[in-house]
C-alpha cells in the first residue's frame, strides 16, 4: 500500500520554543487569552495559502530609513538586516512576503496608538516590505530602533518595563499554517534579558534565535558610501508540502 | 523493537541538524501595526471595491461580527485574516489539484481587516464551495473560511474556522466532527443576520469572536 501523508501534515509547535500566551505585567495577554484549544484537522486550507511575488513590493519598500530615494535619512544608526527564510526541513522559502515595522531611534512609532512623548522623526518611514528571492534571501535597510518605556498598566506600578530595541516582522510563507508574526532583537542589549515578551519563551536557544547577529564588515567602508552596520537574521517557518496533500 | 525505538529517539535527541530548523518563535504583533499595510480593498475579496477589477464568480456575501476580550469588552485593533476556497471549492494555489473545480483568476481567496473601536469587523467575500478531504477520500469539508487572528496581547496567532448555517456538508465535515463538544461546534457556525451596510440581496452572516473566558470562540491547536 502506498504511503500516504496523514492528517498531521505539519508538526504542532513545541511550546518550549514558543512564548507563553499569558504574561503577568502585560494585561492584554490576560484579557485576550483562550484557555482551551480544539483538535485541528489539517486540510488543503492549511497547506495552501495566499501567494505573493516580488511584484508585490518596490525597491523603496526595502528602505525604512527615509521616505523615498533622495530624501533625507532618519536620525539614528543606519543598519542593514539581511538573512534567509527557511522551512523546517532547512530549505529556502522563496516569495515569502515580510512586512517590517519598528519605532524610530528615539523609541517612538508612527502610529496613533503610540502616546510616547519622545520625539517623532519626519524623515523616518518606519515600515517596509520585502519578498524573499529564490534562495530565501531578504535584506532591508533602516535605522536602529530605540527602546522605549511601556506605559504602566496602573498608576504607581513598579514594574518599570522597557521594551528593548526590536523590529516587528510579519511573514507569509508557503502556506496558511506557516504564518509567522515575530520580532527581532539586537545582540548585547541589557534590556533583552528583562523583556517580558522575549523573556517568556522558555527555551534559551529559541530566545537567542530572535536576536540578530552582528556581522563584521569585510569590505571597505567606502564601498557602500554610507556604510550601514550589518546584522544577519535567519527565520524558520513551519511546514513544507512538495507533493499534493492527501488526507484520509 | 524497543531497542530500535530507543535508538531512533536518541538519534533525534542528538540530531543537531534537525534542531537548527525549529520554527522561529512567535511574538505579539503589538499595537502599532502600520495601517498602511491594510489596503482598503483587502476586506473585499469579490473585487467590488476596486474600480475596473473583474468580479469573482459565485455568491457574494458579507461576513461581519464583533471581537471581544475575556470581559466582553471590544477587542480593538485586532487583525483578522481569512483564507478560503472559491465558489467551486478550489483554492487558488498549485497544491490544490482538484481538476473537478476550476480556479477563478479573479478570486485570490485571501483578505484581511482590523477591528474598529467597537471591536467590529466585516468582510465582503464569495461564499466558498465545499472541497474533498483528499484525493482518495470520499469525505468533504463543508463550505468554510479559515481565519487567523493576531493582535496586541496575542503572543501566538489564533486560528479558527467559520462555517455556514444549514449546510448539508456540515454534518460530515471532518473538522467539525473532531470537535466533540456540541456547543463548540455550533459556535463555529456563522448566523444569518441582516447587516445595515449590506445592500439588498447581499446575504450577511454574523460571526462573533470571544478571545477568552467561558464563552471563548473555539480556537484550533496551532
Amino acid at each position: 500500500m502506498a504511503k500516504r501523508k496523514t492528517t498531521k501534515a505539519f508538526k504542532p509547535y513545541d511550546d518550549r520554543s514558543q512564548p507563553t500566551r499569558s504574561i503577568k505585567g502585560y494585561p492584554n495577554t490576560l484579557r485576550r487569552s483562550p484557555a482551551k484549544f480544539y483538535p485541528r484537522v489539517v486540510s488543503l486550507a492549511d497547506v495552501t495559502g495566499p501567494r505573493f511575488t516580488a511584484a508585490a513590493v518596490t525597491a523603496d519598500d526595502a528602505d525604512l530609513s527615509r521616505q523615498a530615494p533622495g530624501q533625507p535619512r532618519a536620525l539614528g544608526q543606519l543598519i542593514t538586516v539581511s538573512g534567509r527564510v527557511l522551512d523546517d526541513a532547512g530549505k529556502p522559502v522563496p516569495d515569502c512576503l515580510i512586512e517590517i515595522w519598528h519605532a524610530n531611534a528615539s523609541g517612538k512609532y508612527i502610529h496613533h496608538n503610540d502616546p510616547s512623548p519622545v520625539p517623532e522623526d519626519r524623515n523616518f518611514r518606519g515600515r517596509g516590505r520585502v519578498v524573499t528571492d529564490a534562495q530565501g534571501r531578504y535584506s532591508y535597510r533602516t535605522v536602529k530602533p530605540g527602546g522605549y518605556a511601556v506605559p504602566d498598566d496602573r498608576p504607581g506600578d513598579t514594574i518599570g518595563w522597557w521594551r528593548p530595541p526590536h523590529i516587528h516582522l510579519s511573514l507569509f510563507g508557503a502556506n496558511f499554517a506557516a504564518r509567522l508574526v515575530t520580532q527581532v532583537f539586537f545582540p548585547g542589549d541589557p534590556l533583552n534579558d528583562a523583556d517580558l515578551i522575549l523573556g517568556r519563551i522558555p527555551d534559551k536557544a529559541a530566545r537567542e534565535r530572535l536576536i540578530a547577529r552582528y556581522v563584521p564588515r569585510t569590505t571597505s567602508n567606502s564601498a557602500e558610501g554610507d556604510a550601514p552596520l550589518l546584522f544577519s537574521h535567519d527565520m524558520v517557518l513551519r511546514g513544507r508540502f512538495e507533493t499534493p496533500f492527501e488526507n484520509r | 523493537m524497543a531497542k530500535a525505538k530507543a535508538k531512533s529517539t536518541r538519534r533525534k535527541a542528538t540530531g543537531a541538524k534537525s534542531a537548527r530548523f525549529v520554527p522561529t518563535a512567535h511574538q505579539t504583533v503589538g499595537p502599532f501595526f502600520p495601517v498602511q499595510f491594510i489596503r482598503p480593498s483587502d476586506n473585499d475579496l469579490t473585487g467590488g471595491l476596486t474600480d475596473g477589477r473583474p468580479r469573482a464568480l459565485g455568491q457574494p456575501i458579507m461576513l461581519f461580527g464583533r471581537v471581544s476580550d475575556i470581559n466582553d469588552a471590544p477587542a480593538v485593533n485586532v487583525l483578522l485574516e481569512i483564507w478560503q476556497a472559491n465558489a467551486a471549492g478550489r483554492f487558488n494555489h498549485p497544491l490544490d489539484k482538484n481538476s473537478g473545480a476550476a480556479i477563478d483568476p479573479n478570486f485570490s481567496g485571501w483578505g484581511r481587516t482590523a477591528t474598529e473601536r467597537d471591536g467590529s469587523y466585516r468582510f465582503t467575500t464569495i461564499k466558498p464551495g465545499g472541497y474533498p478531504a483528499g484525493a482518495r477520500s470520499n469525505r468533504w469539508f463543508a463550505p468554510r473560511l479559515s481565519m487567523t487572528i493576531v493582535g496586541s496581547g496575542l503572543m501566538r496567532p489564533l486560528v479558527t474556522c467559520v462555517y455556514f448555517p444549514d449546510e448539508p456538508l456540515n454534518d460530515e465535515d471532518p473538522q467539525l466532527a473532531a470537535i466533540r463538544d456540541a456547543r463548540a461546534r455550533r459556535q463555529l457556525i456563522a448566523v444569518a443576520e441582516h447587516h445595515p451596510a449590506a445592500p439588498p440581496g447581499l446575504p450577511a452572516f454574523r460571526f462573533d469572536l470571544r478571545l477568552g473566558g467561558k464563552q471563548a470562540t473555539p480556537f484550533l491547536e496551532d
